[in-house]
């Protein structure tokens, strides 16, 4: 699903990334870890193209970043989803209008977008505030469209940028609940997160340690693996 | 096909998000529109009262003496009919010599028989030439009408057609650097306020960057609504301004002004309109690219 070979990034004279090298399975459930500015962002920001890539290779579903013109960049967000830790929810539309876009972008069919767009909502519990706008909901509720509209598009991967940086731990791990039911549909999911708590919601996950720009430890929490390593 | 017409719509119905912004950029257009416009009307005006009194040329036409009356009248029969004719003032040569009497006055005893008269039938022709042939045509004109059988003087002033000429190329110099500047002005500012108004989309063009919304998918919605504005805008200053020169005209075409203030014709009222949309496109694509 995604390789990525000596991946280095600069902020002017500041390495950012330093010689990154992991892949991610199908299906995979990943955590992007460390302290704050050990790299995390820039590296959900790289995977979805939003900062070019300079140093290393990175290929997803088949895409090389490396060499991806700037007009292919569009087809390549359109396989991703990204959630972002200020939910990036357009305020004065309704959750419906946010969630459809994608769909929209991919010039969706109304009357299926409509059913796709109701049964995600059913299942992140915004059915009922489906025609009210986002600026008048909640900071769990604004972070659930924003995964809705980054899962309605069915991604091979989903990227998270700190989704539960803004939320109490209940709303957390209701949240975490979700990604872990996509995940068991398929969806291969890349979370950065600086909390524990949130390492240790899922226990078959691959963990990526960074700490100032570097690939420290990576590890599978998933006990049936550990055992075979070992 | 059907996708660009849809994001079109998109855009002029996403025209009721940021209610607040699309009225005070519609505002804007209004206000910057009409002072352009009513600078256009003044300038419109003042070229057409330029061009009124500079573009018609008179000829005095002498016939041979002696000839048939009938010939010559149905030469100024067909000299009537000519196109770009004001008018046509005909004298006999009896008539011209009561003209002659009258104007010299009672004082002066001026009394010709009508078998000794010898003034020639004359005819006083004005006619109206396009302003950016005035000398060539005038002097065409004058070529045709020596050549008519049985003329045998042609006079027109030549000094004034100079002088016309030298005004209309004048002003051609003036109006067109006018025209310019004052586009140039409303460019600029209709162009900012599009420019600000387009902030407010700014997170939105960044999230439908981010799922993967291709270049014209995010450009043609803000273009169809910057396009829409300034239609609207451009159309109510338009209404404004045909208010303001019904309003002027009544005051200035009396006794003693007799100034008439013409509207702004069709083709004019066009060129604002297209380069009031094409700067609102330039400018949301600048605002886009910024």
């Amino acid at each position: 699903m995604l390789e990525a070979k000596h991946v280095s990034y600069t902020f002017g004279k500041e390495w950012a990334l330093q010689n990154l090298s992991f892949s991610v399975k199908k299906g995979e459930f990943v955590f992007v870890t460390g302290n704050s500015g050990a790299g995390k962002t820039t590296l959900i920001r790289l995977l979805h193209g939003a900062i070019p890539l300079n140093m290393g290779s990175i290929n997803i579903a088949g895409f090389d970043l490396k060499n991806l013109k700037k007009r292919y960049l569009p087809k390549l967000r359109r396989n991703i989803g990204v959630v972002f830790q200020d939910f990036k929810v357009l305020e004065n539309r309704t959750v419906y209008e946010n969630v459809a876009l994608p769909l929209q972008v991919v010039g969706c069919a109304q009357k299926e977008i409509k059913k796709r767009i109701y049964a995600v909502l059913r299942g992140l519990d915004l059915y009922s505030v489906a025609k009210e706008k986002c600026g008048e909901l909640s900071g769990g509720e604004q972070q659930r469209v924003a995964i809705a509209r980054a899962v309605i598009i069915k991604p091979r991967l989903l990227l998270a940028d700190e989704p539960t940086g803004n939320l109490d731990d209940a709303l957390s791990n209701r949240l975490l609940d979700v990604f872990k039911q996509f995940n068991k549909h398929g969806t291969t999911i890349i979370l950065a997160t600086h909390d524990n708590k949130v390492l240790e919601s899922n226990p078959n996950s691959k963990i990526l340690y960074l700490q100032d720009g570097k690939l420290i430890d990576e590890y599978s929490t998933d006990a049936e693996s550990n055992k075979k390593q070992n | 096909m059907i996708t660009v017409l849809k994001l079109i719509l998109k855009g002029i119905y996403d025209l009721r998000l940021n209610k607040w912004e699309h009225l005070l950029t519609l505002c804007a257009i209004i206000l910057v529109s009409f002072l352009g416009l009513l600078f256009l009307l003044f300038l419109h005006n003042i070229q057409n009262q330029i061009v009124e009194n500079n573009n018609q040329v008179k000829f005095t036409v002498y016939w041979e003496k002696g000839v048939n009356k009938d010939l010559i009248e149905k030469q100024w029969e067909e000299l009537r009919k000519k196109p770009g004719t004001i008018s046509v003032e005909t004298y006999t040569s009896n008539q011209a010599a009561t003209i002659l009497a009258e104007s010299l006055g009672k004082d002066v005893d001026f009394e010709i028989e009508t078998s000794k008269n010898k003034l020639p039938p004359t005819a006083v022709l004005t006619y109206e030439f396009s302003p950016d042939n005035l000398k060539k045509r005038a002097n065409q004109e004058h070529q045709i009408l020596r050549d008519l059988k049985y003329v045998e003087e042609v006079n027109y002033d030549e000094k004034a057609i100079n002088k016309s000429s030298a005004w209309l190329n004048d002003l051609k110099k003036i109006i067109w650097p006018l025209i310019t500047l004052l586009i140039l002005l409303i460019g600029i500012i209709v162009g900012n306020t599009f420019k600000i108004s387009q902030i407010s989309k700014k997170e939105e063009i960044e999230v439908l960057k981010l799922i993967g919304a291709g270049n014209w998918y995010i450009r043609l919605p803000l273009f169809a609504g910057a396009a829409m504005q300034s239609i609207v805008g451009g159309t109510i200053a338009l209404g404004f301004l045909k208010t303001t020169q019904a309003i002027l005209n009544n005051i200035l075409n009396t006794p003693p002004l007799w100034l008439k203030l013409e509207f702004l014709n069709q083709t004019e009222i066009i060129s604002v309109l297209a380069c009031l949309i094409g700067i609102s496109l330039i400018s949301s694509w600048v605002a886009i690219r910024y």
